[in-house]
């Protein structure tokens, strides 16, 4: 207090009188030690709360497999995608029937496909049934052999196999079809690791086209097949009547020409029959058309080929007792691999993971050591601000340890 | 918590802290809010720096607290008859002479600005840097402050004792 203010207040007493008032507000022992418990009650941190994996200390290996479950399927996913995502296309061409809406994994798939397989064929020969017996009774679609020969019906099959051999199926498809008179308008083959796919257009002769329909299954399991008609008896009559009427009318237009005197004559009649020609040109080519859709039925087949290296993929459901044993094979052979595939998953992952995780450990520990310091010299500022004329260092060697 | 550590804080503080508090708030909740206060200020420890000497930083924080005290106290109804005692009732027996009584009268009226820089110049023995520092003023304004209060104490001082 040498300050000149000080002094004013020093010199006649008013220093000391305010120094009186404040000795007036001290707080007795009593008061002091209350306020002290007080504030040690305040500054009591309430226990924090336990984590959970340390009240359920089993919960930490049951949530530590969880995520090793998650990645290794995480990673078995992401390895099979692709492949799956080849095959689901696969199936998706071939059930456009209906028969596999949603393709699941491979193994799942095939046992699906092959439950609706006999539902489909029942039902592509139920509605073969349903067109006979309204053919018979004088309306809508007939089978070729029982329709009048007046009618003009279009035989179309669209059929699916699940065949042995996709390749050799299709080769001997294409030559029974020649045998019958008929040919190969388009053919595709898909040749996949565990997957074979092929598809065939073929058109063969009417006359043998429900013999043909009929003889499927020589060649493997139908698993769908459909057969439908289109009558176009009424619109061949009459394009082939218009087709005579304009016959007849570039007839007498040529008439006319031979017997035109003037050149305007002539072209006017020239004109006319150019117009008469090229409805008739029009008509004709629809005719031939028809006459060929009539002549060679359509046949569109869709192969599949089994996968030969894990003929039952679903171990629960083997199909026979005679392939149970090869099933249980197939089962141990899959849990072996998914789980050898898991474990490499992982490794891999923390191989991904390990430069991340050296660096958090580096920053963890700098960050920590940073820390440390800034507590430790703030500890040593409170403690050479309660003992200025000890050395800071001495104050509280466990600085850190607490508040 | 460190005890030995708490038990110096507080030893050292309390004084200071509570006469700040005593001057402001109602005798009833005194002790609370002073008790509030030291433990802030001990929760704050961790973060002191030694840039300000422990006294001005403790009597910076119990300021704000005291702040937020009648803040919080606007948003309630404040109880009649317990409004601000800047000079408060009930002081100690022994000091219930005339100068006592007069001296009480002159700090009743003198702002409240002019009371916390006695009290910090000359009580607490702050510097006019760190006064301001407490009072988020200037060291120049601590200054002239300090000497009005003077001259308002003298004044008061004198009015008092030659009316008794």
């Amino acid at each position: 207090m040498d300050d000149k203010e000080l002094n004013l207040w020093r010199e006649d007493g008013d220093g000391e009188r305010a120094a009186r008032f404040f000795a007036g507000l001290e707080a007795d022992e009593t008061v002091r030690e209350r306020v002290r418990a007080k504030t040690r009650d305040l500054t009591q941190k309430p226990a924090a709360p336990r984590p959970v994996w340390k009240k359920m200390p089993r919960l930490r290996y049951i949530i530590a497999a969880a995520v090793l479950v998650l990645v290794c399927a995480a990673l078995i996913n992401l390895t099979r995608a692709p492949l799956e995502s080849a095959v689901s296309n696969a199936y998706g061409g071939m059930a456009a029937g209906g028969a596999a809406e949603a393709p699941m994994a491979m193994a799942q798939a095939d046992i699906a496909y092959e439950d609706t397989a006999a539902y489909d064929k029942d039902a592509g020969e139920a509605r073969y049934g349903a067109e006979n017996v309204a053919g018979a009774a004088g309306g809508g679609a007939v089978s070729p052999e029982e329709a009048p020969r007046a009618d003009k019906i279009i035989y179309t099959l669209d059929a699916q196999l699940r065949v042995d051999n996709v390749a050799e199926a299709m080769r001997s498809l294409e030559a029974r079809a020649r045998e019958l008179g008929g040919y190969v308008s388009g053919s595709r083959q898909n040749n996949q690791d565990y997957w074979q796919y092929g598809s065939l257009n073929l058109r063969v002769p009417a006359t043998e086209f429900a013999a043909f329909a009929d003889s499927l299954a020589t060649w493997g399991t139908v698993t769908d097949k459909y057969i439908y008609s289109n009558d176009i008896t009424e619109q061949y009559m009459d394009a082939d009547s218009r087709l005579k009427s304009w016959q007849a009318q570039e007839d007498r237009y040529l008439e006319f020409f031979s017997a035109a005197e003037t050149v305007e004559e002539m072209i006017m009649i020239e004109n006319a029959l150019n117009e008469v020609r090229r409805e008739k040109e029009s008509l004709a080519g629809q005719l031939k058309y028809w006459d060929s859709k009539l002549t060679y039925s359509e046949v569109n087949l869709e192969l599949t080929q089994q996968r030969t290296d894990v003929a039952v993929t679903d171990p629960w459901q083997p199909v026979s007792f005679s392939r149970t044993l090869e099933a249980a094979k197939n089962a141990v052979i899959k849990t072996v691999s998914m789980a050898w595939n898991g474990f490499n998953g992982v490794v891999v992952l923390l191989g991904y993971a390990l430069p991340v995780l050296i660096i958090l450990l580096i920053a963890a520990l700098v960050l920590r050591a940073w820390l440390r310091t800034k507590k430790a010299r703030r500890q040593a500022a409170i403690a050479a601000a309660l003992h200025p004329e000890t050395p800071a260092e001495t104050e509280r060697p466990d600085a850190g340890a607490d508040s | 918590m460190d005890s030995n550590l708490f038990g110096q804080i507080y030893d050292v503080l309390f004084p200071a802290v509570y006469r700040y508090i005593r001057l402001r708030v109602p005798a009833a909740e005194t002790e609370d809010v002073t008790a509030e206060a030291m433990a802030r200020i001990w929760k704050a420890s961790g973060g002191f720096a030694g840039k300000s000497s422990l006294k001005t930083w403790a009597l910076k924080i119990t300021a704000r607290h005291v702040a937020e005290y009648y803040r919080r106290r606007k948003q309630t109804t404040a109880p009649l008859g317990e409004e601000p005692a800047l000079i408060p009732d009930g002081l100690n027996p022994a000091e219930t002479v005339p100068d006592s009584l007069a001296i009480r009268n002159v700090f009743a009226g003198l702002p409240e600005n002019q009371v916390a820089v006695i009290e910090f110049r000359l009580i607490e023995g702050l510097s006019a840097r760190e006064t301001a520092e407490v009072m988020a003023v200037t060291p120049q304004a601590v200054d002239s402050l300090l000497y009005r209060a003077k001259q308002n104490f003298r004044r008061a001082w004198e009015q008092e004792t030659a009316s008794v």
